[in-house]
């Protein structure tokens, strides 16, 4: 019957159009969490610009000079003479790293059977 | 079958229902197309708003990285007295006074204002910012702004400058680079809910460009070194003013440029003229016998002199036209070595008059004396030598020694550091290269020769001269231990009223170290110290300090650099 027809037509129509209007209100509702979490975002940023500035202010030369060598600590730039440079050979330097993770990762292996399993596939 | 019984009931209904909806019909074809833009630009203002969005100005660090300047967002408060209450405004004078350190009448004929919008107090500090909010008054806000912050306080004043309260610099490189400084603003276009509140829906917008970055050649170390033996010798030595400058010979980089007075970048605003004037680069006066480097360049290099050539000094008084020119100690026969290390006025003349003014000038000019030296700073002035022309008689006794011509501590340095840098000048410069925020180069300044003062052979024997001075004549005061040192000192009567007076002086230094490969030359002036007024007793202490502390601050730097593991990729 025709009457039929309309009706599921509207009801298509209305539920089209409640969805439609749902998505809005989320979008809508998206917008308002992206404009809370840009204001969090603004106010870290500027917690780290006084805070960088405050540590600028620290490191500068004049405080740590007034702090250092005005207030008598008897702190003085050490002469180049009496300065003695020792230069580590590489491999003590770069070899123990290696040496020092390597029983760790056995170790690590030997309490962990799934991985001792991932190590022989790899190898 | 009501229809038939009442047709004319029915019609009347039927045509005022008609006439209803053909009313509707019409007036939503008006509203929807005739009023159409018009509402739309309603509804535009209403829900929409477009906010500039404030570059931020870019930061000026020093040649390790270190900011000396850089821009941190804070609050200013406003308020609208047209929404405000009397009682509303009386808390708010009330409450804000004491805390703004404004008095009453200033605040209430702000709020007196028929306005919507008025400033009470710019760029506040976050402290003071919570205090005002905990209050609550009805029609105070906060509009959140950038402010120029400089850490390291007074320091490397005259280089930087400063930037006003609308971020607009007003002195040194803050102003001479503004344009790089304060970027270009954006702008967006946000939706607005009923309430007035911001959404992130779908804005429109153009990003601001912000600010380069600036990388000075200036040490932060070195300039506090600099500006503490500087502000200690003028208070030992009671001096109206001094300036000191210290480069890098090889390439014109300047590493520290200091005046006294000086002023704090923090306060910019509550400080004198005096004591914003960049004296290094635009304060000109007689040098003195720090000239006396251009008569031996020129002397050594085209007049036919040699060191040991022996030069009768009169026994201290000599007569030069219609003037008698003396010498502060007398002497007879001494070499012409010994004239410099001495500084000899009468034997100095007695060479410039071998030589002849032509040459003297010709080396004065070499020296860029009477020239801009092209520092990328503002306010620099030329100072001033006469040509031969203009000579009088008694200028050939004057100008060699230092009267009669202007210079400026930064010409004094640029000819210092030509004879340190085997007679090559090299352009002063403190901007070592312009960034973006990404540390992107963008433009990169780099060292340039201005010319050759004298061969390298005349410079290598000029500064074995002016090591002698350090070491065996006037400038014993400059000795480092450890480093060998090559200067002049300087002591020149300041003109008062048209006259030299008697008991006003500028002491001035000029040297450089290590003599066998020179890194670093400096300038140090004073004007007016009391009672000591010698350059060899009032500025090459200050020179010393500064030179043998620098050097070792630069060897550990060095060491530090030759030590860097290099990275892996």
């Amino acid at each position: 019957m025709p009457i039929n027809r309309v009706f599921q037509s509207l009801s298509c129509v209305t539920l089209f159009a409640l969805c439609y209007i749902h998505l809005q209100i989320q979008i809508v509702n998206l917008a308002y969490i992206g404009k809370k979490k840009e204001q969090q975002v603004r106010q870290l940023t500027e917690e780290n610009g006084h805070l960088s500035y405050n540590i600028a202010m620290l490191k500068s030369a004049s405080h740590l000079g007034e702090k250092l060598l005005q207030e008598n600590s008897g702190l003085r730039f050490a002469d180049p003479r009496r300065i003695v440079q020792i230069s580590a050979p590489p491999d003590k330097t770069t070899a123990q790293p290696a040496a020092a993770s390597a029983p760790a990762a056995s170790a690590a292996e030997k309490d962990n059977p799934m991985l001792s399993l991932l190590s022989l596939t790899k190898e | 079958m009501q229809i038939r019984k009442y047709p004319f009931r029915f019609s009347i209904v039927f045509l005022f229902l008609l006439g209803l909806l053909i009313f509707f019909a019409v007036h939503l074809v008006f509203i929807q197309i005739f009023r159409s833009a018009y509402l739309t630009h309603l509804a535009r203002r209403q829900h929409e708003q477009v906010i500039e969005l404030e570059p931020v100005r870019g930061t000026i660090f020093d040649r390790n990285k270190r900011p000396l300047a850089f821009n941190i967002a804070v609050y200013s408060l406003f308020a609208n007295p047209r929404v405000m209450s009397e009682a509303n405004k009386q808390s708010a004078v009330m409450n804000l006074s004491p805390l703004l350190n404004m008095s009453p009448a200033e605040i209430s004929g702000q709020l007196a204002k028929d306005r919507y919008f008025v400033w009470l107090y710019r760029k506040m500090s976050s402290d003071v910012v919570e205090k005002i909010k905990a209050w609550r008054i009805p029609g105070l806000g906060f509009q959140k702004e950038s402010k120029r912050y400089y850490p390291g306080g007074p320091l490397a004043a005259h280089v930087i400058g400063f930037a006003g309260i609308d971020n607009e610099g007003l002195e040194g490189l803050e102003l001479a680079f503004n344009r790089r400084l304060k970027g270009e603003p954006g702008w967006m276009n946000v939706r607005r809910d009923a309430r007035q509140r911001q959404l992130m829906l779908d804005p429109e917008f153009l990003p601001p460009q912000d600010g380069m970055n600036l990388v000075l050649t200036i040490d932060e170390t070195i300039q506090y070194l600099t500006e503490q033996a500087l502000a200690k010798g003028a208070e030992k030595h009671h001096a109206a003013a001094a300036s000191m400058i210290v480069v890098d010979v090889k390439t014109g980089e300047v590493l520290a440029l200091a005046n006294v007075p000086t002023y704090d970048l923090a306060n910019a605003a509550s400080s004198s003229t005096e004591s914003r004037t960049n004296r290094a680069i635009s304060f000109m006066n007689e040098p003195g016998s720090v000239f006396k480097i251009v008569t031996a360049a020129a002397a050594l290099e085209e007049g036919g002199v040699k060191e040991e050539d022996k030069v009768y000094c009169e026994n201290g008084e000599y007569r030069v036209a219609n003037h008698i020119l003396h010498d502060h100690t007398r002497h007879g026969f001494i070499t012409f070595r010994q004239v410099i290390e001495v500084s000899s006025n009468i034997g100095t003349t007695k060479i410039a008059q071998k030589i002849g003014p032509d040459l003297v000038y010709k080396y004065a000019k070499r020296y860029r004396f009477g020239e801009l030296t092209g520092i990328d700073l503002k306010g620099e002035v030329a100072g001033v030598i006469k040509p031969v022309a203009q000579w009088s008689k008694t200028s050939i006794g004057a100008v060699p020694i230092g009267q009669e011509v202007t210079v400026t501590p930064i010409q004094l340095l640029g000819a210092i550091a030509a004879v340190a840098n085997d007679g090559v000048y090299m352009k002063p410069y403190v901007v070592k290269a312009v960034k973006d925020k990404y540390d992107q180069v963008i433009e990169a300044f780099g060292p340039r020769e201005l010319g050759r003062v004298m061969s390298v052979e005349t410079a290598k024997r000029l500064r074995e001269i002016l090591r002698g001075v350090v070491e065996e004549g006037t400038a014993k005061t400059a000795r480092i231990d450890g480093v060998s040192v090559g200067g002049k000192t300087g002591t020149a009567q300041k003109v008062v009223g048209g006259t030299y007076s008697h008991d006003k002086f500028y002491a001035s230094f000029i040297g450089f170290a290590p003599v066998e490969n020179p890194r670093l030359a400096a300038v140090v002036v004073f004007d007016e110290p009391h009672p000591s007024y010698y350059g060899g007793t009032v500025a090459a202490p200050v020179f010393k300090e500064v030179m043998e502390n620098a050097l070792k601050y630069l060897s550990v730097v060095d060491a530090g650099k030759v030590n860097e593991t290099p990275k892996t990729p």
